[in-house]
C-alpha cells in the first residue's frame, strides 16, 4: 500500500507542475508517415529535430505524429528502420501539415549511409519494450518453416516458452494468461492452433508487433504481465499485389490493393493447413474420415474520409477442427472485429474512437449415440474504446481515454439427443463490466531527462443474473444468493500508476526506471501442464479477486558503433496478489462450482535480463539472456512455503544471427538454451487397490533435463527481374536432434511390473521444412 | 465424459503420427521422503469380513509390492453405537467379523499406530443397481478395439458417484476406475470402460465390482488418475486428499458391491 501511495504523490505532483506550462504559444507541426511504395502508415517511425532541445517524436499506431513547437525553422529527420531518413527544413510560422513517405531499404540492398542517430530506444524512457521487425521474420528459422511471431518473440530476453513447440509464452514470472494479446486492438482469447503448436497470427497479414514486458503505457490494462499489441497490415494503397507460400504443414495466400488509390485500400489474407488432405487419400475409410485441419482468415480496409477523418475496417476468423470418424468432433477458434475511426479535432488533438468484437468458443461433439452430446462454451466480449492524443507543447504528449468491455461467458452449454444417456445441463453465463478511464503525459524535461507517468483506473462488476455462491477456505459453500439481470453482484475498483524515466548519461547512454500496477479481472482456469482449448476464464466474482501485479524495474540502455549496435540491461521485481491454483482432483470441465477448487496466493518474480544486438549490416542478429526466479506461495500447497513456479527457468540463452551472403542467399540460425521446467517427481511409491501410485513431498523441487535446440535456415530469393519474386525457405529444426524432455511421466515398467521407472517423452526430434513463397 | 481424455489422445497421437515424438526410459535421481502411513480402509453393503489394509510408502526405485505395517490397532464405529474391532491377519490386513454395511449409515475408522490415531468417515451412498455388463467396439484410427461397457439407470436428483474395479482373467487390470453422474443424472446410463492396455480379445473373461462411493472416495481416485492424464491433459502431480487426518495417506471409503462377469465374445 505504501508503494502505492507514494506512487500516486509522485504522479499527481507532476501533473501539477507541468499544468502550468500547457498555456504556452506554439505552433503545430503533424502529419503522417507511409511508406512509399505501398502506402502502409509506418507505426513508431520517428520525427525528430536536429540539434533542438526538443528532441521529437514518434508515429503512433495510425502513422500519426503531431510536435507543438515555438515559432522558427527546423531541420526535421523523419526515420524508420529498414527505411531511408529523410531530413527536411521546415519553416514553422503557423501551424504545418507534413505528410511524408519513406522508402524501404530492402530492394535497394545498399549501405545507407546516414547521420541521422537511431537511438530512440536509449532516448525514450519507456523500457521493458521490444519491437519486431516483420521483415525479420521471414529469415528466422522455425518449427516446420511456419512463420510465427509468437515463437520469434519467445526469443528475447524476458519471454519464455511455454513448451516445445508452443506459442504459449511467459513474461518475467507471469503465466500464458496474463498476456494481453492485442489483434487490431480486440484482445484475441486462444491465440494458439493446433494444441498450441501454431500461434494464430499470420505473419503475412501483420505490420507491426511490439510487447511490453514492463513499464506498460497506461492505454493498456487489464492483464498482469504483458501487453502483445499487433497491428495488422492496412492494405497497399497504390497497387494491387498477391503474395503467398506453400509449406509443409499449410499454404498461405493475400491479395491487397486500393480500391481508391491513396484514399482507401483493402488486404485479405489466409491460411490453411493440409494435413487432412493425406488422411483423406486414404482408401481406409476409418482414416479418410477423419478431420484434422486448421485456417486463418484475415481482412482489412480503410478509408480516407478526407483529412481529417479515416475509417478502419478490420476483422479476424480463425478455426481449428479436429474428427474422428463417426466418433467424436472439437473444434475452436477466435473471431474479432475492429472498427475505428479516426479523427483530428484540431493540429494537436488526435482521436481513435474503436468498436471492438472478440469472440472465442469451443465445441465437442460425440458422435457416440448412446451418449451422444455436444458441449458450447465461449467468451464474448464488446468493447467501446475512445483514445485521445495531444500535442500539449514543446514538452508534454498527453494521452488520456476511456474504455468499456463488456464480457459474457458461457461456460459450457451441454445439448444430446435421441437415445442418449446425457443429459441437457447450461451452466449460468456470467457477465461483467470492465471500465477503465486513464491519462498520460510524456514529459521532456530537458535533453536528459524524461518522464511518462500516468494513472489509469479500472474498475469491474460482476453483474447479475444468476445463483453466485461465496465459498469459504475449505471451499465449502457459506453463502447462495440469487440476483437479477439488474443487479451488481461485486464491484472492484483499481488504481494502476505507471511512471517511467530516462536518464540520457551521454548521446547513446542512458539510465532508465520504471514503477508499474496493472490488475487483471479475467482469469485463465488451467490446472493442466499444457494448455488446452478447452480452458476456461472465469472472472472475478465474491471469490475470486483481481490479481494485482506492481513491477519494479531499472535498466541501463546504450549504442554503440554508429548505432549498429545496441546493448541493454533491464533488472525487476515484481509482486503478484491473488494468483490461482487448484485443489488435488480438481475437474475444470463442465464444473458449476469451479471455484470451490480455487486456491488464492502470492506470486514473486525477479531478475536480470541482458540484450546485446546487432542492427545493420550483411550480418545481424542478437544475444539475449535472462537470470530470473518466480514463485507462488499458496497456504494450502507445499505447506505454505514459497515454491518455484513452472515458469521459473534459471538460466535463459537465446542467440539469433541472420547472415546476407549475397544478394539472393540469406543463411540464419537461432539457439535456445534454458534451465529445465520445475516439476514434481515422486519421493517415493505405495500401494492403492493393488495399483502404485506415487508419493509427492515437495512442490516443484526437481528441474527437467535442461532445453537446448539449434535451428538453421536458407533463404533462396528468386532471380531479380522475372514478372513475379519468388524465394525458397529452407529450414532444419532441431538440427542436433537433441532430446528435448516435453514431459517426464512416472510408471510401472511395462516388462516388469514389479519395477517402476521414469519416461521421457520428446516431440520433436530433427525436423526439415521447405517453403515457397511468391509475390505478384 | 471419458470422451475429453480421448480428444486429448487423438490429438496428441495426430501429432505422434506426423510429427516426430518419442519415448524412452531415463535415469532420475529422486530423494527418499520420509515413510507415511498408507490405510486402505473398505466397509462393503456384502456380509462377509470387512478388511482394512496397513502399509508404508517405500522409495521409487524399490519394488513395487505392499510394505505391510503391523501392530495397528483397528477399530470400526458404526453410527448407531456399534463397534468391530478388526483383527490383525497377515501381511497388514486388519479383519472383521463378518458384517454387512447399511447405506445412509456414517462409518468411522480409527487406526492406532505407535500412539498416533488417524480418523477417517464415510458415508455409505444408496444402492444404484448395474443391469448388466455388454461388450463394445470403438475404432481408433482404423484399429477397432473391444471395451465392456456398463449399463445401469442412474438415481436421479441425488449426486451419484462409481467406481468400478476391473478384473481381467482374475488379474487385476484398474484398481480403480470411477465416474459420475455429474452430465447423466437419472438417466439410463450406457458408459464404455476404456480398460488399460493391452487391448481386449475374444475370451477373456472381465470382473467388473461396480461400487457406489462417495464424493469424497470419487475425489480421492479422480486425483490420482488425472496425474496419470486420464481426464484429459496431466495435471502437477500432488498427493490426492484423504480423508483421513493426522497426515496418513490412502482412504476409508464405506461403498456398495456388485461383482458382475462378462466374457468377450
Amino acid at each position: 500500500m505504501k508503494r502505492i501511495t507514494a506512487t500516486l504523490s509522485i504522479i499527481f505532483f507532476l501533473f501539477c507542475i507541468s499544468y502550468r506550462v500547457l498555456a504556452q504559444k506554439n505552433s503545430v507541426l503533424n502529419g503522417t508517415l507511409k511508406d512509399a511504395k505501398t502506402g502502409e502508415t509506418l507505426i513508431g517511425a520517428s520525427v525528430k529535430l536536429i540539434g533542438q532541445l526538443q528532441s521529437g517524436t514518434v508515429t503512433n499506431a495510425y502513422g500519426f505524429y503531431s510536435l507543438s513547437l515555438p515559432s522558427g525553422v527546423y531541420q526535421v529527420s523523419f526515420s524508420y528502420v529498414g527505411y531511408q531518413s529523410i531530413v527536411k527544413e521546415v519553416d514553422l510560422t503557423s501551424d504545418m501539415q507534413l505528410n511524408q513517405d519513406l522508402s524501404s531499404t530492402n530492394e535497394l540492398n545498399e549501405v545507407v549511409v546516414t547521420a541521422i542517430k537511431k537511438n530512440d530506444n536509449v532516448s525514450n524512457p519507456q523500457m521493458g519494450v521490444q519491437k519486431l521487425d516483420v521483415k525479420d521474420l521471414r529469415n528466422i528459422p522455425v518449427l516446420f518453416g511456419e512463420r510465427d511471431i509468437l515463437k520469434v518473440l519467445q526469443l528475447l530476453p524476458g519471454i519464455k516458452s511455454a513448451g516445445e513447440g508452443n506459442s504459449g509464452f511467459y513474461v518475467r514470472g507471469g503465466s500464458t494468461d496474463q498476456n494481453l494479446i492485442l489483434l487490431d486492438e480486440a484482445p484475441v482469447y486462444n491465440a494458439s492452433h493446433l494444441l498450441g503448436f501454431f500461434s494464430t497470427f499470420n505473419s503475412d497479414a501483420i505490420k507491426d508487433v511490439t510487447i511490453y514486458k514492463g513499464g506498460m503505457p497506461s492505454q493498456y490494462g487489464g492483464r498482469l504481465s504483458s501487453v502483445l499489441d499487433i497491428k495488422m497490415n492496412d492494405g497497399n494503397k497504390k497497387k494491387y499485389t498477391l503474395e503467398g507460400g506453400i509449406g509443409l504443414i499449410s499454404s498461405r495466400l493475400k491479395v491487397e490493393g486500393p480500391f481508391k488509390k491513396d484514399k482507401s485500400s483493402f488486404m485479405i489474407s489466409g491460411r490453411r493447413t493440409y494435413a487432412d488432405a493425406f488422411l483423406s487419400l486414404s482408401s481406409d475409410s476409418s482414416l479418410s474420415n477423419n478431420i484434422l485441419y486448421f485456417y486463418d482468415l484475415n481482412a482489412k480496409a480503410n478509408y480516407q474520409i478526407n483529412e481529417k477523418n479515416t475509417l478502419y475496417l478490420s476483422g479476424y476468423f480463425g478455426r481449428d477442427k479436429l474428427g474422428l470418424a463417426n466418433t467424436f468432433g472439437f473444434e475452436w477458434g477466435n473471431a474479432t472485429g475492429t472498427l475505428r475511426w479516426n479523427h483530428l479535432f484540431s493540429n494537436r488533438l488526435f482521436s481513435n474512437t474503436s468498436l471492438i468484437y472478440s469472440n472465442y468458443n469451443y465445441i465437442i461433439e460425440n458422435l457416440q449415440k448412446d451418449n451422444n452430446f455436444k458441449v458450447n462454451s465461449s467468451i464474448r466480449d464488446f468493447n467501446l474504446k475512445q483514445d485521445f492524443q495531444y500535442a500539449a507543447s514543446s514538452n508534454h504528449d498527453l494521452k488520456f481515454g476511456v474504455n468499456a468491455i463488456h464480457h459474457t461467458i458461457a461456460p459450457g452449454k451441454l445439448t444430446s439427443s435421441g437415445i442418449s444417456s446425457v443429459n441437457e445441463i447450461t451452466i449460468q453465463n456470467r457477465k461483467g463490466i470492465e471500465l477503465a478511464a486513464y491519462v498520460s503525459d510524456e514529459w521532456k524535461i530537458n535533453k536528459k531527462l524524461n518522464f511518462v507517468y500516468g494513472l489509469r483506473l479500472s474498475t469491474f462488476s460482476l453483474l447479475g443474473p444468476g445463483t453466485f455462491n461465496t465459498y469459504n477456505k475449505s471451499g465449502l459453500v457459506i453463502n447462495s444468493e440469487d440476483f437479477s439481470s439488474t443487479e451488481t453482484v461485486v464491484n472492484y475498483i483499481n488504481l494502476e500508476p505507471r511512471i517511467s524515466s530516462s536518464f540520457q548519461l551521454s548521446e547513446s547512454k542512458s539510465l532508465k526506471a520504471s514503477y508499474t500496477r496493472n490488475t487483471q479481472n479475467l482469469h485463465l482456469m488451467s490446472n493442466s501442464t499444457a494448455t488446452s482449448p478447452t480452458d476456461l476464464y472465469i472472472m472475478n466474482s465474491n471469490n475470486t479477486k483481481p490479481e494485482i501485479a506492481d513491477q519494479l524495474a531499472a535498466g541501463y540502455f546504450t549504442n554503440f558503433k554508429d548505432d549498429a549496435y545496441e546493448f541493454s540491461a533491464e533488472v525487476y521485481y515484481k509482486w503478484m496478489q491473488n494468483q490461482i491454483e487448484y485443489r488435488s482432483g480438481t475437474d475444470l470441465r463442465g464444473n458449476r462450482n469451479v471455484e470451490a477448487d480455487l486456491l488464492y496466493g502470492d506470486g514473486r518474480a525477479y531478475g536480470i535480463e541482458f540484450f546485446l544486438k546487432k542492427r545493420f549490416g550483411d550480418f545481424n542478429g542478437w544475444i539475449g539472456y535472462t537470470l530470473s526466479k518466480t514463485q507462488r506461495q499458496f497456504d494450502q500447497i507445499n505447506n505454505g512455503a514459497w515454491f518455484d513456479a513452472r515458469q521459473d527457468r534459471t538460466h535463459d540463452i537465446s542467440l539469433v544471427g541472420i547472415y546476407k551472403a549475397s544478394p539472393r542467399w540469406t543463411f540464419s540460425s537461432t539457439f535456445v538454451y534454458s534451465t529445465g521446467n520445475a516439476v514434481t517427481y515422486p519421493s517415493g511409491k505405495y500401494q492403492i487397490n493393488g495399483s502404485t501410485v506415487f508419493y509427492y513431498s515437495q512442490r516443484n523441487a526437481y528441474r527437467t533435463p535442461d532445453y537446448h535446440r539449434l535451428d538453421l535456415s536458407a533463404t533462396l530469393e528468386g532471380k531479380p527481374g522475372k514478372k513475379y519474386q519468388s524465394s525458397w525457405s529452407f529450414g532444419v529444426y532441431n538440427a542436433y536432434n537433441r532430446k528435448n524432455a516435453f514431459s517426464i511421466d512416472f510408471r510401472e515398467d511395462p516388462e516388469n511390473t514389479s519395477r517402476t521407472q521414469a519416461v521421457r517423452t520428446t516431440l520433436f526430434g530433427i525436423i526439415p521444412s521447405v517453403t515457397w513463397n511468391f509475390k505478384f | 465424459m471419458k470422451k475429453y481424455r480421448f480428444i486429448y489422445l487423438f490429438s496428441l497421437l495426430t501429432l505422434v503420427i506426423f510429427f516426430t515424438s518419442c519415448e524412452d526410459v531415463i535415469e532420475i535421481k529422486l530423494d527418499k521422503a520420509d515413510t507415511k502411513v498408507v490405510i486402505e480402509a473398505n466397509v462393503t453393503n456384502v456380509l462377509e469380513p470387512q478388511i482394512i489394509k496397513i502399509s508404508q510408502t517405500k522409495p521409487f526405485d524399490d519394488i513395487n509390492s505392499f510394505l505391510a505395517l503391523k501392530g495397528a490397532v483397528v477399530r470400526l464405529q458404526v453410527e448407531n453405537g456399534t463397534t468391530y474391532n478388526f483383527i490383525e491377519g497377515s501381511d497388514g490386513t486388519y479383519i472383521s467379523t463378518p458384517f454387512k454395511g447399511v447405506s445412509g449409515t456414517k462409518y468411522t475408522v480409527i487406526v492406532t499406530i505407535a500412539s498416533q490415531t488417524y480418523t477417517a468417515q464415510s458415508i455409505m451412498p444408496a444402492v444404484v443397481n448395474l443391469d448388466s455388463l455388454t461388450v463394445t467396439e470403438l475404432s481408433f484410427f482404423g484399429n477397432a478395439r473391444k471395451f465392456v461397457q456398463v449399463n445401469y439407470k442412474d438415481a436421479p436428483n441425488i449426486p451419484n458417484q462409481y467406481n468400478y474395479v476391473i478384473k481381467v482373467n482374475d488379474k487385476l487390470r484398474n484398481g480403480y476406475f470411477v465416474d459420475s453422474d455429474r452430465f447423466n443424472d437419472g438417466s439410463q446410463v450406457k458408459n464404455t470402460l476404456f480398460t488399460n492396455e493391452p487391448d481386449l480379445k475374444s475370451g477373456d473373461k472381465v470382473d467388473v465390482d461396480f461400487q457406489c462411493i462417495d464424493m469424497k472416495i470419487y475425489r480421492y481416485y479422480f486425483a490420482i488418475s488425472q496425474i496419470a492424464g486420464n481426464g484429459g491433459p496431466p495435471t502437477a502431480p500432488a498427493n490426492p486428499d484423504s480423508n483421513f487426518n493426522n497426515g496418513a495417506l490412502g482412504y476409508f471409503s464405506a461403498h456398495t458391491s456388485q461383482k458382475v462377469t462378462v466374457t468377450i465374445p
